[in-house]
């Protein structure tokens, strides 16, 4: 994530092949910010080391 | 009453009994979406030919054999995301115009064919059913038929304005964090999000396929019950864990006296509006529930389905994000791309916290069968409409108008939401929450809401088309 952010430099943003511009980044940062932020909760949520994850697989 | 006005099942019936051809059904309802889409903007492409053909397939089967299914000349539509052979598959996107007509029909479709439903064409969705309004930027917002300055409610917001504005009176969907229960909700309609895994879905455009699960939109109970019982399959594919198949016909019989039943409170009361918790009370007292039940953690749930979304999304569109980044619309390419570049940390704890929340949700089924919960904060918001006011809190509707709907996603639980139509003022849905695999029960309490008379759904008033004689049935 940090290298992407860091890319975030001048007036676009690199990422892949496409140049986004400026004001296009600032909905992604927008969007990033908000995710981190839902994301928070759910990694401040204390779980056991043998709550594995959901199968979602079927063999 | 019209051909145009009546329920699937009635059709059925009516062609059955050859009371009236398939073939001039049909007829009836393409010539009718020519004259109402333009004002809904459901259909993104109208399957003539086809429906046609498949209208004169069933007819000459019942000519020869007497032989048809239970969806015998019933008229059809499904979302975009949905493989049609012969049809691009858009899935709402401007990017998937490029891509090469399906060259086989989704199972889904294959099985609606089967039972002898006629397909007439595709349904307009949020770009790649990422968001809640259907507010779509390149094909048009859908018009909630109820009132067209208002959304649908999305992702599958043309399948459900179809059906409630009358152009066709069952549709496909998908719901992924509440792509079918919440434009039901917001269209007066019945929606079905049966158990992750219950429906096979190959041929469905995905989003996050660790949460993508096929549905349908109906005006009755039965009608659903059809549909549903259609789309069973019984080769699941390898992503499907078909297991305890219920015979939706007869639990339709059943009485809900021994079910408990119990009102989802805490962040459910904490994020609908006066409008909202008054629905689910007035089921709640047809019901006769009292009691309240607390689903743990949901706020943090919708924030693990929030996570897991963007990741998997970003993960399928990480080609195009990386090269044409500019196709994609603005609000969704923003939060994919969020997803793309997010730290593998966040994907694998939400992935381990919905371990722990399915576990705790069988504990709360321990004690209850079915809870109820609203389907949306508040009903449809106008189409435009930056902010929704929750409790007197500012959220946008194209993420936060599902979130009632995403905790239960997480458990891959199944789900009917049940409308509510109420006089002046926009339609609200209530959602029946049964544990895994009991698809039954939901059907139960959602037929018994409907025969009390609490719960209905009819065509939209302005919606109804005027009638020529020609397409009355007999």
């Amino acid at each position: 994530m940090t290298s992407n952010l860091e890319q975030m430099i001048g007036s676009t943003i690199m990422f892949g092949e496409a140049v986004i511009p400026v004001d296009s980044c600032t909905g992604i940062e927008v969007a990033l910010q908000r995710l981190a932020e839902t994301a928070a909760a759910v990694m401040a949520f204390p779980l056991s080391t043998d709550v594995e994850i959901a199968q979602v697989f079927v063999l | 009453m019209s051909l145009l006005c009546a329920d699937a099942l009635a059709i059925a019936d009516a062609v059955g009994c050859k009371r009236v051809s398939a073939t001039e059904v049909t007829q009836a309802f393409l010539d009718n979406i020519r004259r109402q889409n333009s004002r809904l903007n459901c259909f993104t492409s109208i399957a003539e030919e086809r429906a046609l053909a498949e209208a004169k397939a069933v007819d000459d089967a019942i000519s020869c054999d007497g032989k048809s299914g239970p969806l015998c000349g019933v008229p059809y539509a499904v979302k975009n995301s949905f493989d049609v052979e012969g049809i691009v598959t858009l899935a709402g996107s401007r990017i998937n115009t490029e891509l090469a007509p399906a060259e086989q029909d989704a199972d889904a479709v294959h099985n609606m064919r089967r039972a002898g439903a006629i397909l007439l064409g595709t349904l307009n969705m949020e770009e790649y059913a990422y968001g809640f309004t259907t507010e779509n930027a390149h094909y048009g917002a859908v018009r909630n038929p109820h009132d067209t300055s208002k959304i649908a409610g999305g992702s599958s917001g043309g399948s459900a304005a179809a059906v409630a504005g009358g152009l066709v009176p069952l549709s496909l969907g998908s719901d992924t964090g509440g792509s079918v229960r919440l434009p039901a909700a917001l269209c007066g309609v019945f929606g079905i999000k049966p158990t992750f895994g219950r429906l096979g879905r190959r041929g469905c455009f995905p989003l996050a396929t660790s949460f993508d699960t096929v549905g349908a939109f109906a005006r009755t109970v039965d009608d659903l019950a059809s549909c549903y019982r259609a789309m069973l399959d019984d080769a699941p594919d390898r992503q499907t864990r078909n297991s305890g198949t219920e015979p939706a016909a007869r639990a339709l019989e059943c009485k809900t006296s021994d079910l408990r039943v119990a009102i989802a409170d805490d962040y459910y009361e904490r994020y609908s509006n006066d409008e909202a918790r008054a629905a689910v009370a007035l089921f709640a007292g047809v019901l006769g529930a009292t009691r309240c039940v607390t689903i743990p953690e949901a706020e943090r749930a919708r924030a693990a389905h929030v996570v897991i979304t963007a990741v998997e999304g970003g993960s399928i569109h990480l080609s195009n994000l990386r090269t044409r980044s500019h196709d994609f619309e603005p609000s969704s390419r923003d939060r994919l791309i969020a997803g793309a570049i997010s730290p593998a940390s966040w994907y694998l704890q939400a992935q381990r916290f919905r371990r722990w929340f399915c576990d705790a949700l069988a504990q709360v089924f321990d004690d209850v069968d079915v809870i109820l919960a609203p389907a949306s904060p508040c009903p449809a918001t106008p189409i435009g409409a930056e902010t929704m006011k929750v409790r007197g809190v500012d959220l946008g509707p194209r993420a936060y108008m599902g979130m009632l709907t995403q905790p239960i996603s997480l458990a891959g639980l199944p789900v009917i939401t049940v409308p509510l139509l109420r006089e002046g003022q926009m339609p609200l849905g209530v959602q029946i929450i049964a544990p895994p695999w009991r698809e039954d029960v939901c059907f139960r309490v959602a037929r018994f809401l409907e025969r009390s008379g609490a719960a209905c759904s009819r065509i939209a008033m302005g919606a109804l088309p005027e009638i020529s004689a020609a397409e009355l049935a007999p």
